[in-house]
């Protein structure tokens, strides 16, 4: 773990001044060549960013410096086209962050993300013979501005909260995805991110296309060396679920205990679409995230599986959102936290059941451990039904590893601290068990080195 | 069993405490929201000192466009350990012009306790309206008997 | 093998055990009777060293003190519960839970390996193979739960068993069943047990050489199987 904490040497090409004006969202732009109506929306954006107040619900966010953090960096390295071109260092990191050997070979799905920019990436083949899309951001508004313009912002538009304008007005880096109609991607699309430098500000802008009856699996992972100062992320994940599509977006975000993680995620589901997001969130000193799915169409489906871990000054304020527009929707949410060593976890989460919405289900669980007295979880969860002919149920429960369940694994020959490792794990698993293996095996580990002379 | 009923419209706050060591709290509420209106009850269930028991029950019924909120907070300090709270919020809706909103929330400071809370909100169940309709009793009085049944 | 001398046991200063003297031997079946709340249960925990007890008194264990040893180290040593109401793990297979067992006991044993061991002893013990991959006892019926207690004896072989009211909720054919596959264990590995009931039922099946009576926390009787018959015609009243 500790190598995994060092910084690795990284040179910028380009690094624009700490904090925000006018002037620095024009250069970013005009740096990335981008047209004019581009331009126009990210100072609008600025405007509302700075009409806006900071947010005094959820997380504590006086610590962030907004004047102290660069909201442009540009690293040396160019996109790659394969694997060979692929720098030591970065490969390097690759093993650090965890990914198997066989993964990496499949790597040319991949885009990893330093700081602002794209570094690397080049589309299977096979995908793009389909017609799939699968590029950086940048590239995605260079190549096909026609697609972006359409969708950009239609679920998370600008003014949606402070953050997502702040987002809209610097934003850099990030995916774009179109899967064509009835394109199936079987094989799940990655991508790493990875804050490398001093206060930099990480403002990646997501956009994931699945058409009509196509499917797609999108993998975000992150880990974020060591860095003294507060250092901010705030990302916009938009994803349109069209007709009959299947989208499945997965995160395990391990970003550094210093980090604020303000993060807009929002799904946009039509007819018999089905949108599934699945979150882990163990690290980064505060996390506000609740990714939502708006449920347009008949029959859609929304679900969320999520994970949240808060150790010593950690506070995961996570959750999700659901709203259910159209009849016959259901969505479920399963939620688990953790918290230790003085850690907190919240839950926070709407599910809104609207008029018309004849036939509408929805479940939400939310389980929370606290391991210690010193730890806190709480809930705060919001229901509202607008339709009489609908099934809304909400249950949480808030336990701890009993005594009994320690003597029993105890009894069994099995050490303290690894009975107890056994039982957060166990605690876990219905969430861990939904995302890849790799992931997994990583959140398992990472489980057990937090859990390591937990007791006694 | 302490039992409150709020039948008018209007904002009741009720802030219950469990000040004493060992204290059990048991608490229903009916909201019985049967006429036009806002109803909303903002329910406090704070647990301050060792091994207090809170068993606290909200039900509410709807109808004839009335709109219940009922927002309950479980608060367990850091002191008041060994404690047990369980909040279990139940509203049916008897029509399409009655909406409600229930928030569940919970506030647990502290590891060697039991919480649990849990909300539901649907309208009156099929099968129970098709047994009582099979012994011969008609549609309208079956939902007032279930509605009753789900209130006492 | 396990030796216990005057033995006090409280718990949140309520005494339950007032001086007990109990002796398992190598190879040996031990009933253990008494009526409810005689702390039956409360030695058996003890010997396992369950931490809400507090004692004072000798607890050897083949001539070595154990008495403040953690529970997970008496159980590497060969000490071995099923629980009268075993706990449930969401999550936590039992075939997991078993690999982490085998391998803190620095027994070698690969996960396939374990897994065909398991599998095997659940069909003798009539169990249904699903149940192997679900949390322990994560919903399972009173009868699961015990026949899960059993496969994990047989697979984790220890030196004493103590079946704490096994009984309890298992009708005969599953009684039988358990008994025979305790019985082996005796046979071929010289397992001792130490059988924890307030009914003979089971003590048909699984026949002690030696019956120890507990009563308000003493002992008060102790001798050959004939006491079995004894309670079973007369009751406890005897021992007023």
């Amino acid at each position: 773990m500790s190598d995994l904490l060092k910084k690795d040497e990284f040179k910028y090409v380009y690094k624009a001044k700490m904090g925000l004006s006018a002037k620095l969202v024009k250069e970013i732009s005009a740096r990335k060549n981008e047209p004019a109506w581009m331009l126009e929306r990210r100072l609008e954006a600025l405007k509302v960013y700075q009409s806006m107040p900071i947010p005094v619900w959820g997380g504590d966010l006086s610590g962030i410096k907004f004047e102290d953090i660069y909201y442009y960096l540009k690293p040396i390295e160019k996109e790659e086209k394969n694997w060979k071109e692929v720098p030591d260092q970065i490969k390097k990191t690759f093993e650090k962050i965890g990914v198997p050997e066989a993964e990496r070979e499949m790597l040319a799905g991949v885009k990893s993300q330093y700081d602002s920019e794209v570094v690397y990436g080049s589309l299977k083949k096979t995908l793009a013979d389909k017609g799939v899309i699968f590029l950086s951001m940048d590239e995605g508004l260079e190549k096909y501005p026609e697609l972006v313009k359409k969708y950009l912002g239609k679920v998370v538009p600008l003014a949606d909260n402070k953050l997502a304008a702040l987002n809209s007005a610097v934003w850099s880096g990030g995916s774009f995805i179109y899967v064509p109609k009835n394109v199936q991607v079987s094989l799940p699309l990655q991508a790493y991110f990875r804050i490398n430098t001093e206060r930099a500000g990480q403002f990646e802008r997501t956009l994931i296309i699945a058409d009509e009856g196509s499917s797609v699996h999108y993998i975000e992972g992150c880990s974020a060396p060591a860095y003294s100062s507060a250092s901010l992320h705030a990302a916009v994940v938009e994803i349109f679920v069209e007709k009959g599509a299947k989208v499945q977006y997965s995160t395990v975000q391990n970003w550094y205990k210093n980090i604020y993680n303000l993060v807009t995620k929002r799904a946009w589901v039509e007819e018999d679409g089905q949108m599934l997001w699945v979150d882990g969130n163990l690290g980064s000193k505060l996390t506000m995230k609740y990714p939502a799915c708006v449920l347009a169409g008949k029959r859609a489906h929304g679900e969320m599986l999520s994970i949240a871990w808060a150790g010593e000054g950690q506070h995961q304020d996570t959750g999700a959102k659901m709203i259910h527009l159209a009849p016959e929707t259901t969505s479920q949410i399963v939620s688990k936290s953790i918290s230790k060593n003085g850690g907190r976890t919240s839950y926070r989460g709407l599910v809104q059941i609207n008029k018309g919405a004849v036939g509408a289900r929805s479940k939400v669980v939310c389980d929370a451990l606290i391991l210690d007295e010193i730890s806190r979880s709480d809930t705060y969860p919001v229901n509202k039904v607008m339709e009489e002919e609908t099934i809304l149920e909400h249950e949480a429960t808030v336990s701890r590893v009993s005594e009994d369940q320690l003597l029993y694994l105890m009894g069994r020959g099995i050490s303290e601290d690894e009975a107890n490792a056994m039982v957060v794990n166990g605690f876990m698993e219905p969430v861990v068990k939904e995302i890849p293996m790799e992931y997994a095996i990583e959140m398992n580990r990472l489980v057990n080195m937090e859990m390591e002379g937990s007791v006694g | 069993m302490e039992k409150q009923v709020f039948d008018k419209p209007g904002k009741y706050e009720i802030n219950l405490q469990l000040n004493e060591e060992g204290q059990l709290l048991e608490w229903l509420g009916v909201v019985e929201a049967r006429k036009i209106g806002d109803y909303d009850l903002v329910l406090t269930v704070d647990h301050r000192r060792p091994k207090t028991v809170g068993k606290v029950i909200v039900r509410g019924v709807a109808e004839n466009g009335a709109r219940i909120r009922i927002s309950g907070l479980v608060r367990i300090e850091k002191k008041a350990e060994e404690s047990e709270s369980s909040l279990v919020m139940k509203v049916l809706l008897v029509d399409k012009e009655s909406k409600a909103e229930v928030d569940p929330k919970m506030e647990i400071l502290t590891n060697k306790v039991k919480a649990s809370h849990s909300a539901s909100v649907g309208k009156i169940d099929e099968e129970q309206l098709f047994f009582l309709e099979s012994r011969g009793i008609e549609r309208e009085y079956a939902k007032k008997m279930i509605i009753n049944g789900f209130l006492n | 093998m396990l030796e216990i001398k005057n033995l006090k046991v409280s718990i949140e200063k309520k005494e339950i055990l007032k001086g007990v003297d109990l002796e398992i031997k190598q190879g040996e079946v031990l009933a253990l009777m008494g009526p409810n709340g005689s702390g039956k249960s409360s030695l058996a925990n003890v010997i396992v060293g369950n931490p809400k007890y507090q004692t004072e008194g000798e607890m050897y264990w083949n001539g070595k003190s154990i008495l403040k040893m953690r529970t997970d180290e008496r159980a590497r040593k060969g000490i071995l519960m099923a629980f009268q109401q075993p706990v449930a793990i969401p999550g936590v297979s039992v075939r997991e839970m078993l690999l982490a067992a085998m391998r803190s006991a620095k027994k070698s044993i690969s996960a396939l390996e374990l897994k065909q061991i398991v599998i095997a002893e659940a069909k003798k013990l009539k169990i249904d193979e699903s149940l192997l991959t679900r949390g322990i006892n994560d919903g399972f019926s009173g009868g699961e739960k015990k026949k899960l207690e059993i496969l994990q004896m047989r697979v984790l072989k220890p030196s004493l068993l103590i079946l704490d009211e096994i009984d309890s909720g298992l009708d005969v054919d599953a009684l039988k069943l358990l008994a025979e596959a305790v019985l082996e264990m005796v046979k071929k590995e010289k397992m001792s047990v130490l059988v924890i009931t307030h009914y003979q039922k089971l003590l048909k099946y699984l026949i002690p050489d030696r019956v120890v009576v507990l009563k308000k926390g003493e002992v008060v009787d102790s001798g050959s199987k004939e006491i079995v018959e004894k309670i079973e015609n007369k009751g406890f009243a005897i021992y007023e």
